[in-house]
């Protein structure tokens, strides 16, 4: 699946890891919120970096401690009309100060993109075909909003 | 009223601009129907039953002149002539095609209107009192909070994909004519020992197959924590609202099942970890926002002129709306003008284009070029000078838009019905006509007085059968329509719920039954200041069960 | 999917562009006259409108495609046996446009 970042397909060093897999201490790994959890002690020798993925139903302010730690955050977008990422990315940005990189994976629609952008991720993860054209066209058409934002924040410090 | 600055102008040319793309790419196939359904539902367009349907937003029902010109220009140009006024103070449009929406959104966005979340999973327009600024019951004036939660939730990033669609009505007076309890969340305006304005917040009343009175949540909000409040709230809901089962994915479930106090503890969890000075308006906002709704430069004029007096005096069918139709106006001199969309036998809330220019001119030669959408399907003039009531009626006569009968049995709210809705389980529109019909005679119901009689055609009550006195349900058995009755609802101050009281009639026999009820009422009450909501609550639906079914 | 419904049967859809009622014809276009429609009456007939809808959503031409129950009335035209249909089918039953 595709990758983007400002609008472009990237090549990214990160693997996604799953409950079963063994993990390879100089990789930039991507771990669920629940394995790292149980099995927090097992990477303390870890060498790469360290990334979390969070599920829909996780209240993110819940464990603030491990996502300070994180260089990256996944959320998941298991339906282009379920919006609870959108909350859970506010929730980062704005109340625990999350900086590093924040990413949304699964049925992202390019109408959403300004939405998403907006409410502080910064790389995306697709499902579908990814078309960069349509993904400039119609992402862009939006550039007011009547709410601040992460966004509006990040482009005032400059 | 609100005028949008260059800011808000440029906001609706590019959301007009962002659904003409995707309008293309959904005719070129690069957009799915799948993917597509939402993103025209965020914008008021609906597949219905015959054609597209377009709902444009008037927010907190408030709509100038020009703009109400220019929503006659689309009913003629695109439609078939003629518009429908809708419970949430918006106008619809039956008829219009796909290819046009574009087109027309462009012309909305030459008068500073838009269909940004008329439908759909989102914040939806914001509704309040159509008597807003002029009352004589009112704290203060509900619109620039209303306006300042219209621009909050236009668009809003995090709250566009929510579990199901949410409803906020605000109202600055005692008496609820905006049916807050009945909303995802309901918002008092007011004003503390210190004079400070603040907000009494209820959440998790609506009305669909669920109907719920909302409860409160916050006795008193400042206006400082108003957005973050609201926020938190939705914050909450995104969150924890059911997704798996769309009949139990409004708030009002999750506040149920979550009982208030566990949903409050949430809500203020959230609101306490909130940065909350990045979720305020900016400095200055309500105070820009507030200097659009100044009162108008009313004259000074003798209150209860002769020539009123002598005008109602020597004709019946004016004192009569007089009567109905005019309400007290804050400043003396001047009268609220209600204008029924509810003609005898008529389609309620429907109006012509002709009707809608002739209304935009008489609003700008009696009332200040401003015109109210009322969440029960009727335009209202609120600055029209007593003295010049008698030409106003004179004008409105001749366009059939002086029916007497606001708030009378004839008044009714009817949603589209199964004669344009793809949802509906049977038609509403012929069963409000019947009992217009039925109910025609002037004497008749002034002596009934006042009676909301509310139809919905299927089970997600969009005619608010659920707080109508008398509320009536069109369903469908066995592929023939028939309809229940409710009795004892309110959408007031004092919301409640009707009760069903027994087995359901054919289109045919509703009429009548009402009929039954109201003779029924009329046996019973007191005295004729005795209304049929207060002998409902003194008698209860006993004697009412009896007279209707008795026979059978 | 079709739905196995009892009684004959015909497809319905609503065109992309402008929303207009349409009817599978015999020879595979769509018409706005109930009257042209293609019937079905055995199951396999009915499973064979999938691939209708299959052909209209890949043609991006009618969406909201489905069939339904007609019945012949007595002059043997055709309608619909359900109020639903009945009224997607004549239009509202309403005097609407000329208030």
């Amino acid at each position: 699946m595709p990758i983007i970042k400002d609008g472009a397909i990237i090549v990214d060093s990160w693997t996604m890891l799953d409950e079963e897999a063994d993990v390879p201490s100089s990789a930039d790994i991507i771990i669920p919120l629940n394995v790292m959890l149980e099995k927090a002690d097992r990477l303390s020798n870890h060498s790469g970096r360290i990334g979390l993925l969070i599920g829909n139903d996780v209240a993110v302010e819940d464990h603030a401690d491990l996502i300070a730690k994180a260089d990256i955050v996944v959320l998941e977008l298991p339906a282009f009309t379920d919006g609870r990422a959108y909350s859970q990315a506010r929730g980062l940005r704005e109340d625990l100060g999350f900086e590093k990189e924040l990413r949304v994976k699964g049925d992202v629609l390019v109408d959403q993109a300004a939405y998403l952008l907006r409410c502080g991720f910064d790389s995306f993860d697709f499902d579908g075909e990814f078309d960069a054209e349509t993904w400039k066209k119609s992402s862009g058409i939006m550039t007011t909003g009547y709410q601040r934002t992460y966004k509006d924040e990040l482009e005032t410090r400059g | 009223m609100y005028v949008y600055d260059d800011f808000d102008e440029k906001f609706v040319r590019e959301r007009a601009a962002q659904f003409r793309d995707q309008v293309e790419r959904r005719l070129s196939g690069k957009l799915s129907e799948a993917h597509f359904r939402p993103l025209r539902l965020m914008n008021g367009v609906y597949l219905q039953l015959h054609a597209y349907m377009l709902r444009v937003a008037v927010p907190y029902g408030t709509l100038s002149s020009p703009q109400l010109r220019q929503l006659a220009m689309i009913a003629t140009k695109y439609d078939k002539g003629y518009g429908h006024f809708t419970t949430r103070q918006n106008i619809q449009f039956n008829w219009p095609k796909l290819k046009d929406l574009p087109d027309i959104l462009d012309d909305l966005a030459d008068v500073g209107m838009h269909a940004i979340q008329t439908s759909g999973n989102c914040i939806r327009n914001v509704t309040s009192d159509q008597w807003a600024g002029v009352a004589a019951d009112e704290v203060t004036d509900p619109r620039p909070y209303a306006e300042l939660m219209r621009q909050w939730s236009s668009l809003h990033p995090e709250f566009s994909y929510l579990p199901r669609k949410f409803k906020i009505a605000i109202t600055g007076a005692e008496s609820d004519r905006a049916a807050i309890a009945f909303h995802d969340i309901g918002i008092q305006v007011l004003k503390n020992d210190a004079g400070e304005i603040g907000f009494a917040v209820y959440v998790g009343g609506g009305l669909g197959r669920t109907p719920m009175v909302g409860k409160k949540i916050r006795d008193f909000i400042s206006l400082d924590d108003l957005l973050p409040y609201l926020v938190a709230i939705l914050r909450a809901y995104n969150l924890e609202g059911r997704r798996d089962n769309k009949y139990k994915a409004r708030i009002k479930i999750l506040v149920h099942e979550t009982g208030i106090d566990g949903f409050k503890a949430k809500v203020e969890k959230i609101f306490d970890g909130l940065e909350k000075d990045k979720l305020r308006a900016p400095a200055g906002e309500i105070e820009r926002i507030q200097g659009f709704f100044d009162l108008p430069n009313y004259e000074t004029v003798e209150p209860n002129p002769e020539t009123l007096t002598k005008a109602r005096s020597e004709n019946a069918a004016f004192d009569s709306w007089v009567k109905r139709n005019v309400a007290t106006h804050k400043q003396a001199g001047y009268a609220i003008a209600n204008i029924s969309l509810k003609p005898i036998a008529g389609i309620p809330g429907d109006a012509t284009d002709e009707q809608m220019n002739l209304v935009a001119d008489l609003a700008e030669k009696y009332s200040f070029g401003e015109i109210r959408v009322t969440h029960e399907q009727n335009l209202v003039l609120a600055h029209v000078k007593e003295k010049e009531l008698f030409e106003l009626w004179q004008a409105l006569v001749p366009a059939g838009l002086a029916t007497a009968n606001i708030g009378a049995i004839t008044d009714m709210i009817t949603c589209p019905g199964l004669d344009y809705c793809a949802l509906a389980t049977a038609r509403s529109i012929p069963i409000a006509q019947k009992i217009s019909e039925k109910f025609a005679d002037q004497k008749r119901q002034e002596d009934i007085g006042d009676l909301k009689v509310k139809i919905s055609g299927c089970i997600n009550a969009c005619g608010h059968h659920h707080a109508g006195h008398i509320g009536i349900l069109g369903l469908d058995k066995k592929g023939e329509e028939y309809y229940q009755i409710t009795l004892g609802g309110s959408g007031d101050e004092n919301a409640a719920v009707g009760e069903i009281l027994g087995p359901g009639f054919s289109g045919d026999d509703v009429a009548g039954a009402i009929d039954t009820l109201v003779n029924r009422y009329v046996e019973l009450r007191n005295e004729t200041t005795e209304t049929f909501l207060e002998v409902v609550k003194r008698v209860g639906l006993e004697p009412f069960k009896e007279a209707l079914y008795a026979n059978n | 999917m079709a739905k196995k419904l009892k009684g004959d049967q015909v497809l319905t859809g609503q065109l992309l562009r402008e929303g207009d009622v349409v009817f599978l014809t015999e020879g595979g276009n769509w018409s706005l006259d109930l009257q042209d429609a293609k019937i079905a009456t055995t199951p396999e007939k009915v499973e064979e409108f999938d691939l209708f809808i299959a052909q209209a959503e890949e043609a991006n031409l009618v969406i909201d495609v489905y069939p339904f129950v007609v019945e012949r009335d007595d002059t043997g035209k055709l309608i619909p046996s359900h109020i639903r249909e009945k009224m997607r089918t004549t239009g509202p039953s309403i005097v609407y446009a000329e208030l």
